[in-house]
């Protein structure tokens, strides 16, 4: 009934005229209104953030809040120095828990060294010019997903605003990365630029590995005909190239297919039940789907995507299920 | 859902870590229900409808956006009051344990030294010594076996965390023995920690002979 709602309103939006005339002034506004409204909104979150006052200081401007942070400028350092990812000189190699994250550190620390001020300075801003990124974004995909840019919009600044998205944006960490790329290649592959959103899927898996999740959506939502074939080897190509180099460069350093990080990080009191019911909390205490009152409205906007896109809008529906619940299996919970 | 909710008792989510694994998750989550608000608010401002029973319609359903919108602004507001808090301290705790320590060992540990902590991100990158990473994560060979990773770099400064600050006391001075494993024995004494609320960072000499002074 909901989805029959949702269509009805779309098709009557589409063949009156008039209502057409009226949208396009609409969104005219709305498209005025969107620049500044979205700085607002990121200048605004940004300084609830950052200007957190703790013990007479502001913490969050001087440092970063995780340990990883600091082991990725590491491996950052190494890798402007002589293109390797080296930890130390001492003990046997490892690698980064997420290679891209480094490699677009590295400039950052060949920059420091130029001009001597410290490399976290410039890194500081490196994920909040990449959450800027993920509101453009996001307002582009969601403005073809759900056909209108105030839909689009308010997609963007609920983005910008999300209390977990603003704590990745100034942890120093590839989270913002992520997101930019998976999002991304998203709206490549609804758009049907297969390349695009095969070398995206790609550089998201480089980012973080479970990454992949989305691509193996891609690949099963994916036309059956011959052509759909060639496309579906056309995604899948780069992301496997990337995990063979991956698994090769941590056998050649560490003597493993599987990198340490991954391996430490699998508790041996692995609980999946218990590790399943936390993330499960956690997502469901994010204040859009507080304790499932949001459900509706996401119901509502995921009904328009499949009217608009059919099996095209699947993917990007059935990503965060499976990902939120069983990323913990692939040893995320302890970073 | 609100009796669900009720139910339910909120966990007390402290760590960052569990919204790491959500993240990613996020802005496919966000984008659709934004997307609902803005067509369920969209039904007020289309005002060609004459037939009254949409009209209806149309404000009960704006009427129910509202509330719920209303009623999601709260937990908006406390999650990123939490959020925001737990940043700050998060960014403190980091600062003032490990690169406060990684710092102190740029400026105390010799050139050529090596250092091994169990978490060593921060102590590698501002202590700028070649550093032995003892949780395993950037260490093969300390993932598989800690005590013979630390007799073969042999570090001249072991940093550990505790949670424990009576049980180590710089004033005492004194070496103590730590058995590796059959035969094997590096000894330890505290020269340098900082406690911040419990949060115990220790930084201990190390000698793989028996002190003169043990």
């Amino acid at each position: 009934m909901l989805s029959l709602w949702v269509s009805c309103k779309i098709t009557t939006m589409k063949s009156a005229p008039q209502k057409a005339e009226r949208k396009e002034r609409r969104e005219a506004i709305f498209r005025l209104a969107l620049i500044p409204a979205l700085a607002f909104c990121f200048i605004f979150s940004s300084n609830l953030f950052l200007n957190f006052q703790l013990d007479g200081a502001y913490p969050a401007r001087e440092y970063f809040p995780l340990d990883a942070s600091y082991s990725s400028l590491v491996y950052a350092s190494s890798f402007s120095r002589n293109a390797r990812f080296e930890f130390s000189p001492v003990g046997s190699g490892a690698g980064p828990v997420s290679p891209l994250w480094s490699i677009l550190e590295s400039p950052f620390m060949l920059l420091s060294k130029k001009t001597g001020t410290p490399a976290e300075v410039p890194v500081f801003f490196l994920a909040p010019a990449l959450a800027a990124a993920l509101a453009i974004c996001v307002y582009s995909w969601g403005r073809e997903s759900f056909g209108g840019v105030a839909m689009g919009g308010l997609a963007a600044a609920a983005v910008t605003l999300d209390p977990g998205l603003c704590y990745s944006r100034f942890s120093g960490t590839e989270i913002v990365l992520c997101c930019c790329l998976l999002v991304s290649a998203c709206h490549a592959w609804q758009e049907k630029k297969i390349i695009a959103a095969s070398a995206l899927s790609a550089l998201a898996s480089l980012t973080r590995p479970e990454s992949a999740a989305l691509l193996l959506l891609f690949v099963a939502f994916e036309s059956r005909s011959m052509q759909g074939l060639k496309r579906r080897l056309t995604l899948v190509a780069p992301t496997l190239a990337v995990f063979a180099a991956w698994a090769l460069f941590s056998h050649r350093a560490a003597g493993h297919f599987l990198p340490p990080w991954f391996r430490a990080d699998l508790d041996p009191s692995f609980s999946f039940k218990k590790i399943y019911w936390v993330t499960l909390k956690t997502g469901f205490n994010e204040p859009y789907l507080w304790w499932g009152l949001g459900l509706i409205f996401y119901v509502i906007g995921a009904a328009a995507m499949v009217s608009r896109f059919k099996t095209r809008a699947a993917p990007a529906i059935v990503f965060p299920w499976p990902t939120w619940s069983l990323s913990p299996a692939c040893g995320r919970w302890t970073t | 859902m609100v009796l669900i909710a009720c139910l339910w008792k909120m966990d007390d989510l402290s760590s960052y870590a569990d919204h790491m694994v959500f993240q990613p998750c996020a802005p496919f989550l966000a984008a659709p229900w934004a997307a609902g608000v803005a067509m369920s608010l969209s039904t007020f401002t289309e005002r060609t409808n004459n037939e009254r029973r949409k009209k209806e319609l149309a404000a009960a359903l704006v009427l129910i956006t509202l509330v719920l919108v209303v009623v999601v602004l709260y937990p908006w507001r406390m999650e990123t009051v939490r959020l925001r808090a737990l940043l700050a301290q998060d960014c403190l705790r980091v600062g003032a344990t490990r690169v406060a320590m990684g710092k102190w060992i740029e400026a105390n540990v010799g050139k050529d030294d090596a250092v091994a902590a169990d978490e060593a991100g921060a102590i590698r990158y501002f202590g700028k010594r070649k550093t032995l990473d003892l949780s395993g994560k950037n260490d093969a060979e300390s993932l598989a076996d800690k005590a013979g990773a630390i007799l073969k770099a042999k570090p001249a400064l072991i940093v550990t965390a505790r949670k424990n600050p009576s049980r180590v006391s710089l004033e005492q001075d004194l070496w103590s023995p730590l058995k590796l494993g059959p035969g094997k024995v590096v000894y330890l004494k505290p020269v340098f920690a900082i406690d911040l609320d419990g949060d115990f960072i220790t930084a201990y000499k190390t000698s793989y002979e028996p002190p003169r002074d043990f």
